[in-house]
Formats: C-alpha cells, structure tokens, sequence
C-alpha cells in the first residue's frame, strides 16, 4: 500500500480529490459440483480453471465508482454510448451521471436487442439491424441492466449516478475524483457480482486518500 | 473295335441310373443345406433390422425431447420471430439466427443444426467441421423433413420438429448426426437412388458396391458378390429414411455356410464313397449273377466247339432265358451232329473207297492198308496216343500208299524183282499220295503219313532222308506196322514170315529202319498184336453203316 502523504494544505473547506486505489482479489468459492454442459457430448472436456493474465484487470473494468452524498450535488449529463459489438457490450459497465442519453448502436452484422427490467430504468428498444441505432435517457439513479433479448449471454451495466462525481478505475486500480466538494460523502466501489463497497470519507481540503479491496468470485467460463 | 462284354452292359445299366439317383439326392440334399443357410442368414439379417429400427427410433425420440426444449428457447423463438416478421430477403435476420443456432450448437453434441422458415425452407444452418463449426451452403441443402440428408458429400440423420409461437408457425428446427454404421454389426451399405453413399464393408470400394448391387431392385432381397465372395443383402424395412434412401445390411453366405460346408463335404465325401464302393459291390454282383447263366452256357459251347463235337449241353440253368438258350442250342446242336454225322459217314465212305482203291490196285497187297491201320492204332494205343492222335492215325494209316495209284500197274503188279528203275518209280509213291492228300480238305493232318512213311529212322529213308524225332511219330509207327505187314504178308513169288521172323528183322533194323521205342512197344503186343479186337476194328473202321468193301477186306486178311 502506496500512502502519498496527507497533503494537507492550508485551505480550510476547499474542495478536494478524492484518489485511491481498487483491488480485486479471489473469493475461494465453492467447488463446482456438476460438470459445464459441453463435458456431457462427444467427451468435449470442460478446459480447466485457471486465472488468466488479465483477470484482474477485467473485472477492474467491471467496477464503478462514484460518490454518494446527503448533500445535493450537480449532475452533468453527457451523452454516452454503449455499442454491440461481437455479440457483446462494450464495455461491461458504463458510468454515466443521471439524466444522461445512452445510445446503443449495432456494430454486428446481425439484428440486436437492447432492453431492462431494472428498476431504474426499465425499457426495450426492440431489434434492430446493423449501424442502426437507439437511445435512453437515465435520469433516475441506480444500477441497470441491459441485455439483448436475441444473446442471452450479453449483458452490460449502466451505473446511473447521482452527481457527476463518478468513474471507472484506471486498469491498474486507480481512481480519482477531482474537486469534491467538501463534507462528508461515501464513496461506493460498485461490481456487479460483488457489489457495492462502501467507505465515508470527509473532504474539507486536500486530497482524501481511500483504497478498497473487493473480492469478487471467479466468473464462470 | 471289340464289342463289350454284356457284364459291362449290366454293370453300367445297373450303376450308372443308381449313381445317377445318388448324386442326384446328395446334390439335393447340399442345395437344401443351402437355403436352409440362407433362411438363416436372413432371419439374423432382420433381427439386426428390428435392433436397428429401435435403436433408431430411440435416438429419434431422444432427439425429438432435446429438440423439443431447444426449441422454447425465447432468444431462438426471438430469432425464428424476426425472420417470420421479415419474410423472404431479410438476409440480416437469417443472419441472426445463424449465429444463434451456430451459439447453440456449440453446446449440443451434434453435427448439423438447421433452420427452416414456416415456408419450410431451410434458411440458415451450421455444421460440425474439423473442430469448429462453419455455414451450411443453403443451396446444397434437400428441402426435406426427419430422414436422411445428404450434405456436402457427408450422410446425416436428421429429426426435426416444428417451431411455435402459440398457434402461430415459425418455422422449423432440425439436428442431424453424421450417419455412420458404428450401429451396424455386420457390412452395411447407405444407397440413395442407386447410388452408394457409404458402405462400412471391408476392402471393397463404393464403386464395387455399386456394380455388385446394379442388378438388385432397391426394396428386395438380393444376392451380390463382393471379392469373390457371396453377400446375401436385405434391405432395413420400416426404417424411415426418407425418399430413395435405402440401407441394405449384408452377410457373407459364404462364411455362414463354410462350417456347414465342410462338414457336408466330409459326409458327403464319407457317404458317397461307401456308396459307390456299395453300388460298385451290387452292380458287379448282379452283372456277374445274370451274366454266369450265359457265361457258363458259353463256356460248355465253347468246350464243344474245341473238341469239335456238336453234343447237347446240361440245359439246367438258373434262369428261365438261359434254359430256354440251352434248349435253342441243342435243337440246333441235335441238327448240326445229325449233319455231321451223316458227313463223316460220307467220308469214312470216301476214305475206305480209297484205301480199296489202293488195295484193289495191287491184288497182292490186298487188305494192307487195313492191316497197316490196326496194327499202328495197336502200336499207337501201347506208346498212350490220345484219342484223337489215334483216330487220326488210323484213317492216315488206311491212306498211306495212296500214292500208289499214280505208280503203273506195270511196276506194281509186276511180279518178281524189281529193278532199279523200277524201284525209283515205286519210291515215287509217298510224294504222289502227299500231291494228292493235299488237295483234300479237311485231309491234311495226314499228309505226314502218306509222304513220310518210308523216312527211316537213320535217314537212310526217302523221299527227303528225314531222321529220328524229324519225322512225327505217327509216322515212324505207320513205318513199323507197314514193314511188319509187308513180311508177314504173302507174296506171289513169296510165302510171308512168321510172326517171330518178322519180329526179328524188325528188331535187327530198329534203331536203323525203325524207332526201337515202337519197335519194343510192337513187340510187347505178343505174336497177334491185333487178336480180340480184330470184329471191334473191323466194326470200327466200317462204321455203322453198312459197307461192302471193307467186309470183305476184312474176311479176305481174317483168312
């Protein structure tokens, strides 16, 4: 653990950052007892569990972070987008503060489907056909879900926060949320299976150090 | 060419019919353990059908529920929806739920995953390649239902079921596995409209298969010949394969029957060999039982034919034929001695005509011939001549100076001395009777009599001065008995000797004139070597019937 010193600068009640770090770590999880369904057809062996190089770094992309605050804080919406591409969402999670437009186009040459049952926000925008596009407005805060009706296995998480405060991790772990207002807020480490890590953090100047570790189950081939 | 014997005749008429009826039932027997083979064959043939079909319709069952549940999958349904909703041309559709069922069926066990839409066309389809999957060429594909499809040169079986959305069609889905014959436990062969599409038939090319099953209809049994051995071929009924698609399953009839065959050959070979020998045994029997009759009546002929004789044979015989033959033959045999006899009549006649003849010729020499034929047959019975050696030294001896016909009266009757002239011409006697013996038939055997008599037995005799075991030994007894008669003979100008005196100077020349063997067994006679059986001779040399001559020459020498 990295500590860069608690700059404490002469500033009374300024603004200040927010920086740490996030590590993923393993949860040692049950042992699978019933086999993947390929094992069953012509002796197809189920290829064995290992870590892959990048693993942590995948599910570091999973992660969202952003502030919550009793305090009303400024939103700013963007305009995002979440593409389909290879039978897939890109990326797994999209951070976006609330009120923002989400666009989904289809980059595949097949028809794709994007809907949610989340309670944040709950849509379908119906199938629709390469380069074609369609968006959504988030303004309620929360966690959605995004599937695709035709690919099961697609998903992707929409992070709708509250205030603008918020981000994806650097790969290496790193966060930062620049000028925070000061007062007391929790910072939350968001992952979708893991779910949501919470630490106060009082900022009245100079920059807060926070650092979380998230153990998170090893994902199923 | 010699005819054949009439056993062979039997034996054939006898064995080859039998032989015949034999090999006839064996062949039969061999071509009923055949079908019986097959029969068999077949029904194992249709047991491993019934296997099969149950097998099969198992797996079709088996495939029918999986597919069943693939089926209510809401993404696929989602899928089959939107081509539903597109119609013809919605190529980004059909591309979507290719890539659904090529997701699919990575995770399914089989080799072709196909999609149809509710026209029931085949629109998107992925297949087992290598390790991966890839793209059904749709336009290969037959628009068909469960069954058998061809595909890019691979067989598969295929079950498929409808796809739903509450009442509404949305097409269909269908699973095939690659066909193979790992099911099948004997040689199969897959053909579709005559074609072969797959044969699990060891060490036989698809092209032979196909050649070998051209003349077999495609729903029958059928026999076929695969390197050089007998496949018998039934195809797989109630198996629903689809239009023109037939399996025939095939077993070697030559391995099944080969077990049988050996041991058929073996018994067969076994039976067949002692029945022939039997057959052989019977027929040479029966041939030899209707051929001995014959043979023994031919042997008895035969017997009389060397002696000559004409008798009537035994006419006791087993069979009625051969009896009634025997009978033919004495009737004939009866005619033909009756005939003969009345011939040798003749000749006897003819003979004592001439020996009269020659006596009559010179009146002094009267009843020599005669005399000379008893004593030589006395002569000839001492030294044991057979019968007929006798007969035919009595009727040579009567002959003998035959000759003497061609000498003059002049020389012959001429009483006195001789002179040496004279004497030649005399000595010219046996070669004149020998001219004219031989001209008789049947006269021949004693021409040796007539030209020899007068051979001595140092040689000093003539015509030709032949000495000893030369001259044949009727003659050399004709020598003796002729020179005895001549000196006990009376002459005109000399009274005869004595028995004694004649004795003597045969024994005086034997050795030189005489044979002395002839001249002891002569002598051994006694002094009337003739006496006793002088009527028997006499009766004996006139025959039965009555003759004059010789009577006469008979009381004229008794005198």
């Amino acid at each position: 653990m990295i500590w860069t010193g608690l700059a404490v600068t002469g500033g009374t009640l300024g603004a200040g950052n927010i920086e740490g770090t996030i590590r993923v770590t393993r949860r040692l999880t049950r042992q699978r007892v019933t086999p993947v369904v390929p094992a069953y057809h012509r002796g197809v062996v189920a290829p064995a569990e290992q870590p892959s190089a990048g693993w942590d770094r995948e599910e570091l992309d999973r992660v969202a972070v952003y502030l919550e605050s009793s305090a009303e804080l400024p939103s700013t919406p963007v305009i995002a987008q979440l593409e389909q591409r290879g039978r897939r969402f890109l990326s797994h999670t999209l951070v976006v503060p609330a009120g923002s437009t989400v666009s989904f186009p289809n980059r595949d040459p097949i028809f794709h489907n994007v809907f949610s049952l989340s309670r944040a926000k709950s849509f379908d925008l119906g199938n629709y056909r390469q380069n074609e596009t369609r968006s959504v407005v988030f303004t309620k805060a929360g966690v959605v879900q995004v599937y695709c009706h035709l690919h099961p296995n697609m998903a992707a998480s929409i992070v709708v926060t509250p205030n603008k405060w918020a981000a994806k991790p650097s790969p290496a772990g790193a966060f930062v949320l620049e000028a925070v207002p000061p007062g007391r807020h929790a910072v939350v480490v968001w992952h979708p299976s893991a779910g949501s890590f919470r630490k106060n953090v009082q900022v009245g100047g100079g920059a807060v150090q926070l650092d979380f570790e998230i153990p998170v189950d090893e994902r199923q081939p | 060419m010699r005819k054949p014997p009439f056993a062979w005749r039997v034996f054939v008429l006898a064995f080859v019919p039998v032989c015949g009826v034999l090999v006839g039932s064996l062949t039969a027997v061999r071509m009923m353990m055949a079908d019986q083979v097959k029969e068999g064959l077949r029904s194992s043939l249709r047991q491993t059908h019934e296997f099969l079909v149950r097998i099969r319709s198992q797996q079709e069952l088996q495939n029918t529920r999986m597919l069943s549940v693939i089926a209510e999958n809401p993404s696929l349904k989602a899928g089959f929806a939107l081509l539903r909703l597109a119609g013809a041309g919605g190529e980004q559709e059909r591309r979507t739920l290719e890539d659904q069922i090529l997701e699919i069926s990575q995770s399914l066990g089989f080799d072709l995953v196909l999609a149809a839409n509710h026209d029931g066309e085949w629109t998107a389809g992925v297949r087992r390649q290598g390790e991966g999957w890839t793209q059904v060429d749709r336009g290969n594909v037959e628009r068909s239902g469960s069954g058998l499809m061809r595909l890019e040169g691979k067989t598969y079986a295929i079950t498929a079921i409808p796809v739903n959305l509450g009442e509404e069609n949305l097409g269909a889905l269908a699973v095939g596995r690659l066909f193979d014959f790992s099911e099948f436990t004997t040689p199969a062969v897959l053909t579709h409209n005559h074609r072969v599409l797959e044969s699990n038939v060891p060490g036989v090319t698809r092209q032979e298969i196909e050649a070998a099953l051209a003349g077999c209809e495609s729903s029958s049994e059928c026999e076929l010949r695969l390197n050089g051995e007998t496949y018998l071929s039934l195809p797989v009924q109630k198996l629903s394969l689809g239009r023109g698609y037939v399996v025939r399953s095939l077993q070697s009839v030559d391995a099944a029957s080969m077990p049988m065959e050996v041991v058929m050959t073996r018994v067969l070979r076994l039976a067949g060999t002692v029945a022939v020998l039997l057959l052989v045994g019977v027929s040479v029997v029966a041939s030899k039982s209707v051929v001995r009759p014959l043979t023994d009546l031919a042997n008895r002929l035969s017997e009389n034919w060397k002696l000559g004789e004409m008798k009537p044979v035994n006419i006791l015989a087993t069979t009625r034929e051969v009896e009634e033959l025997a009978r033919a033959f004495n009737h004939a045999a009866l005619a033909l001695s009756d005939a003969q006899g009345r011939l040798s009549n003749a000749y006897l006649e003819f003979i004592q005509s001439m020996a009269s003849a020659i006596d009559a010729r010179d009146v002094y020499t009267a009843g020599h011939s005669l005399r000379v034929s008893e004593y030589s047959c006395a002569i000839g019975q001492a030294v044991g001549l057979d019968e007929h050696e006798l007969e035919a030294l009595r009727v040579g001896a009567l002959l003998h100076d035959v000759g003497k016909i061609g000498v003059p009266d002049a020389v012959l009757q001429k009483p006195g001395r001789l002179t040496d002239e004279e004497f030649e011409i005399i000595k010219q006697h046996p070669v004149i009777g020998k001219r004219i013996v031989e001209r008789v038939e049947g006269f021949h055997r004693y021409l040796p009599i007539v030209e020899l008599h007068h051979e001595s037995f140092d040689g000093s005799g003539y015509p030709h001065g032949l000495r000893g075991d030369e001259v044949p030994k009727e003659v050399r007894i004709v020598r003796v008995a002729d020179s005895y008669d001549a000196m006990t003979s009376d002459r005109p100008y000399r009274k005869g000797m004595s028995h004694e005196a004649a004795m003597e100077i045969l024994r005086q020349c034997s050795g030189t004139h005489f044979d002395p063997e002839l001249v002891e067994a002569f002598a051994s006679l006694g002094s009337n070597p003739v006496r006793g059986r002088d009527l028997v001779s006499l009766a004996e040399a006139v025959g039965t019937s009555g003759n004059v001559v010789l009577p006469e020459l008979a009381k004229e020498w008794q005198q």
